[in-house]
């Protein structure tokens, strides 16, 4: 089994003015965009509520047929992307052991959120999803997908 | 003053598996484009540590439009943010956290309820960052 691909992020803004016979152009522009030739990936999707629930990737199976395994992770993991989508809104949650530290994503309308790494205490990754702490009510279900990629 | 772009947020992993005659691929992909008119988009830029790091008021940036004003957020719509070689962006009291590292662009849409600032801190060290909002209309 061997995984390649990639993920592309870009803003590109372009603020006009006009007064008098002055044109004037701001350019707001950033990317990346980064290849990966070997590494694991899961995907996740489903529903959720108010209530936290945990995304299991254990069940995801490469092209192989076999479950694929992220193994431990522990402290800080520089090797974890991390994309998520939701509609109408939810939030994601791969905390450190301080809420200061670690991963946390918002997602409304399917606009996906894009993370570059993750801390996390020693263990198999856990993610928690729910619409907790939404700026929209909260009383309703929202669909999620996540995408995790680990770079070998 | 008028605002016209696009954002853009792919990524694709193929999974490619062979065990005699047979081959398997799985292909995980998801692609996001959006044009994005009108609003007001900020700028920062600059070194932090990580220790303090630095707390950015998207209200009270200083960064000019193309008219030559300075540009105020009373909200965020898009967040876009780099760092090298690594940094940790806090938002508001809603606690979004996202994490950029070696000059890979994080994103994300919102940041929950709360106040609108963010806190950048470096993961080791001092780093650079990039930090771009936008508000829209």
């Amino acid at each position: 089994m061997s995984v390649e691909g990639f993920l592309r992020v870009s803003i590109d803004l372009n603020d006009t003015h006009t007064e008098d016979s002055i044109d004037s152009l701001k350019k707001v522009a950033l990317s990346s965009s980064n290849a990966y030739t070997n590494g694991i990936i899961a995907v996740a999707s489903g529903t959720c509520g108010t209530t936290a629930e945990t995304i299991d990737i254990s069940n995801f199976r490469g092209a192989d047929g076999e479950l694929v395994d992220f193994g431990p992770i522990s402290g800080l993991d520089d090797s974890l992307r991390i994309c998520f989508l939701a509609t109408p809104a939810a939030s994601l949650r791969f905390l450190d052991t301080s809420i200061t530290r670690g991963t946390f994503l918002h997602s409304v309308n399917d606009k996906p959120s894009v993370s570059f790494l993750a801390r996390y205490p020693e263990g198999t990754p856990q993610f928690f999803v729910g619409t907790q702490q939404q700026p929209e009510e909260p009383s309703y279900t929202a669909s999620y997908t996540l995408v995790i990629m680990k770079e070998a | 003053m008028a605002i016209s772009g696009t954002v853009h947020i792919s990524g694709q992993f193929l999974d490619s598996y062979e065990s005699g005659v047979v081959s398997a691929l799985k292909r995980s992909h998801l692609e996001f484009d959006e044009s994005v008119t009108g609003g007001n988009v900020i700028v920062v830029k600059g070194i932090t540590d990580d220790s303090g790091g630095v707390t950015i008021d998207p209200s009270d940036t200083g960064f000019r439009n193309a008219e030559g004003e300075e540009v105020s957020l009373t909200d965020v719509d898009r967040i876009f943010i780099t760092g090298t070689p690594g940094v940790t962006a806090r938002f508001g009291t809603g606690a979004v956290i996202l994490n950029a590292v070696n000059g890979r662009v994080a994103a994300t849409c919102c940041v929950g309820a709360g106040d609108k600032n963010v806190k950048i801190t470096s993961l080791s060290g001092t780093s650079t960052y990039t930090l771009i909002m936008w508000q829209a209309d």
